[in-house]
């Protein structure tokens, strides 16, 4: 019951409720980290990884500071600080025990700390009431769901390269159209889960 | 009155512990960095926008103290401020004379990219500069000119964009940074005597650079002189000594 219940709150977050193409958060990196796919997939990784840790540490922080001190108003500046602390810490971390995989995250895992996808993880978990490994599997989702939409859109990206764009669409103004276009057809994912 | 003191104290309590924490592990997580690679980070603009393909302005850094890129590709620094970090400049490895001989009559489209397609080009060294000037049609900035069939490189107009070697299909125009000046003007690898046959000044691995210079900064590799310029110092030793005049200043 409970691992259905968890696939549910995956699956949700990965696909019907994706972060990109159906809440509209992270947009940015979206389009600015889809023109290959290994750095999307690099940037995928990271956002993962954040999404998951930052989805443990804010709901601890939740539960046991912000609403026992009756003070939850303090969430957002406090779920900020958290995120960009754990980050960098996790950043730190990394650069000395595995220099590979910092070398494969690169930037992305600093700049994740200002990516409002990973706020908007921690906001909907307290949102949703979810208990603490109901708020790591949705990070968890949440990250897969960001990471699928990010190789999508690479994929489709690299290909464009290739073909007959009007020179006035080319670049940015094509990858809106394909966005939007991917956001309609993962809107069909609405009514697979009802939660 | 109390819900700000407890806002107050939580806040300042996270930054608190969150500052000591991150703080220490500052310390005890630290990486040593190559000083090299520090010192060309510093000198960067640290937007970490992307832009020079690489991931941030670390990844950049490290690019360029490996000497896999040039500074030049940062779009947010002018070209004095890269100038800083390394001089590098473009030269053509070929000494092509204008009366060199010709493999046979080419009277195909005038492009290097398709002479290329019969045979290598109609140049009797096929290591050699094909003179149709793809580099020169390709410089947006007017900085290469064709001085009888050779390119020019014109050091004030370059801003080391790289189209020249990207377009050069005997892959004969390289970067040296600028305070080498010394560099040895051939590709051909062929064994001294067939060098020599398709033209006067190639390098014909005769070693007699590499017992010139000082300072062992010359190798041999498959028969031509490759220069070291971390241990050159432009001495000039060796142009003194080279029989086919194939290293040039």
């Amino acid at each position: 019951m409970l691992l259905t219940k968890l696939f549910i709150i995956f699956l949700s977050a990965a696909l019907v409720n994706n972060y990109v193409l159906n809440r509209f958060l992270g947009i940015c990196p979206f389009l600015g980290v889809s023109k290959k796919s290994s750095a999307a997939f690099g940037m995928g990784m990271a956002v993962i990884f954040v999404m998951t840790i930052a989805s443990m540490a804010t709901w601890v922080i939740q539960h046991y500071l912000l609403i026992p001190l009756n003070i939850t108003f303090l969430q957002t500046i406090t779920f900020i600080l958290v995120i960009a602390t754990l980050v960098q810490f996790v950043e730190m971390v990394i650069a000395k025990i595995s220099p590979a995989l910092q070398q494969a995250l690169g930037i992305y895992l600093p700049l994740i700390t200002t990516n409002c996808a990973v706020l908007g993880v921690a906001t909907i978990n307290s949102d949703s009431n979810l208990d603490f490994i109901g708020s790591i599997v949705n990070g968890l989702g949440a990250g897969v769901g960001f990471t699928i939409a990010l190789l999508l859109m690479s994929a489709i990206r690299e290909r464009l390269d290739l073909t007959d764009v009007p020179d006035c669409m080319r670049g940015i103004p094509i990858a809106f159209i394909i966005a939007g276009l991917m956001s309609l057809a993962f809107m069909g994912f609405t009514g697979l889960v009802s939660q | 009155m109390q819900t700000i003191l407890t806002a107050t104290l939580l806040l300042g309590g996270l930054g608190l512990v969150f500052g000591l924490v991150l703080g220490y592990a500052s310390r005890k997580f630290a990486v040593k960095i190559d000083p090299k690679i520090e010192e060309i980070f510093k000198a960067l603009p640290g937007a970490n926008c992307g832009a020079c393909g690489f991931t941030g302005c670390m990844g950049f850094a490290k690019a360029v103290a490996d000497g896999k890129v040039l500074p030049d590709r940062c779009v947010l620094m002018d070209k004095k401020e890269t100038e800083l970090i390394s001089k590098t400049f473009p030269v053509l490895l070929c000494q092509r004379t204008a009366n060199q001989q010709r493999k046979f009559l080419y009277i195909g489209i005038q492009t290097c990219k398709a002479a290329m397609l019969l045979s290598g080009g109609n140049n009797s060294c096929d290591y050699g500069c094909l003179g149709f000037g793809d580099c020169s049609k390709i410089c947006p900035f007017g900085a290469i000119s064709l001085k009888q069939g050779i390119p020019v490189f014109d050091k004030e107009l370059c801003k080391i964009c790289e189209k020249c070697i990207e377009v050069c299909p005997k892959n004969i125009i390289k970067l040296v940074p600028n305070n080498q000046e010394v560099y040895v003007a051939c590709s051909n690898r062929d064994k001294g005597k067939d060098a020599r046959a398709v033209c006067k000044a190639a390098c014909i691995g005769c070693s007699v650079c590499i017992k010139a210079c000082p300072l062992d900064a010359i190798t041999l590799e498959n028969n031509l002189a490759v220069i070291d310029p971390k241990k050159c110092t432009n001495c000039g030793e060796c142009i003194k000594k080279c029989p086919t005049k194939a290293i040039v200043k």
